[in-house]
C-alpha cells in the first residue's frame, strides 16, 4: 500500500465513532444515575460493546499522527483484532489482577468482541456491499 | 543487500514508532480503566 495513500475515514467526525460516543454519553449521564437497581446490561455490557467504536479511532488517530498508520483506510479486521486481544488481556486480567481494579467477566470480553464485529460492519459497508455485488455480478449468467 | 529492507535508522524509527504507540495504548488504557 503507498505510504502516503488518502482513505475516507474520519477518526474523530467518524459517524460510527460519534453515534457511539453519543451513547455512552447519554447511559453515563442520564440512564445510570437514575436507574434504582444494578442493571448488568447498563452498567457492564453497553460500555464494553462501545470500547471499540468509541476508542479505537482515537487510538488509530495517535498511529496516524505518529506514521504508524500509513493511510486513513476505515479500521481494518486485523487492527480491531489486535486491540481486541490486547483490550481483554489489559481489562479482564491486568487491570483485576495487577491494578486491582475492575472485575474480569466473560461477558464482558464477548460485549467487547460483538461491538468490535458490528463496527467493523458499519465501517466496512462500502467494501462488504462491494464484494457482495460482484459476487452476484459472477453468478449471473451472461446472456449470449 | 536486500533492497527492500528497511536501514538501519529506518528500524530503528519504525522501533521508535512502535514504543510511542505502546506507551499511547499503556496510558489510555489507564484512563479508560479508571475513568469509564
Amino acid at each position: 500500500m503507498p505510504a502516503k495513500q488518502r482513505g475516507s475515514f474520519g477518526y474523530w467526525t467518524d459517524p460510527v465513532f460519534l453515534f457511539s460516543l453519543a451513547i455512552y454519553l447519554v447511559n453515563r449521564e442520564l440512564i445510570k444515575p437514575n436507574l434504582h437497581h444494578y442493571s448488568p446490561f447498563f452498567h457492564g455490557h453497553l460500555n464494553d460493546s462501545l470500547t471499540v467504536p468509541v476508542a479505537l479511532p482515537v487510538y488509530l488517530l495517535f498511529y496516524r499522527w505518529i506514521g504508524l498508520r500509513p493511510d486513513d483506510q476505515p479500521p481494518r479486521w486485523w487492527e480491531i483484532g489486535l486491540h481486541l486481544i490486547v483490550w481483554c488481556m489489559f481489562f479482564k486480567w491486568f487491570g483485576p489482577s495487577i491494578l486491582h481494579h475492575g472485575v474480569g467477566d466473560p461477558l464482558d470480553d464477548l460485549s467487547m468482541a460483538i461491538g468490535g464485529i458490528v463496527a467493523w460492519l458499519l465501517w466496512q459497508h462500502r467494501w462488504i456491499l462491494k464484494m457482495l455485488t460482484a459476487r452476484k455480478a459472477s453468478t449471473v449468467p451472461e446472456v449470449a | 543487500m536486500i533492497p527492500l529492507l528497511p536501514s538501519g535508522s529506518a528500524w530503528l524509527m519504525l522501533a521508535l514508532k512502535a514504543l510511542a504507540a505502546m506507551g499511547f495504548m499503556a496510558a489510555a488504557n489507564a484512563v479508560v480503566l479508571y475513568a469509564c
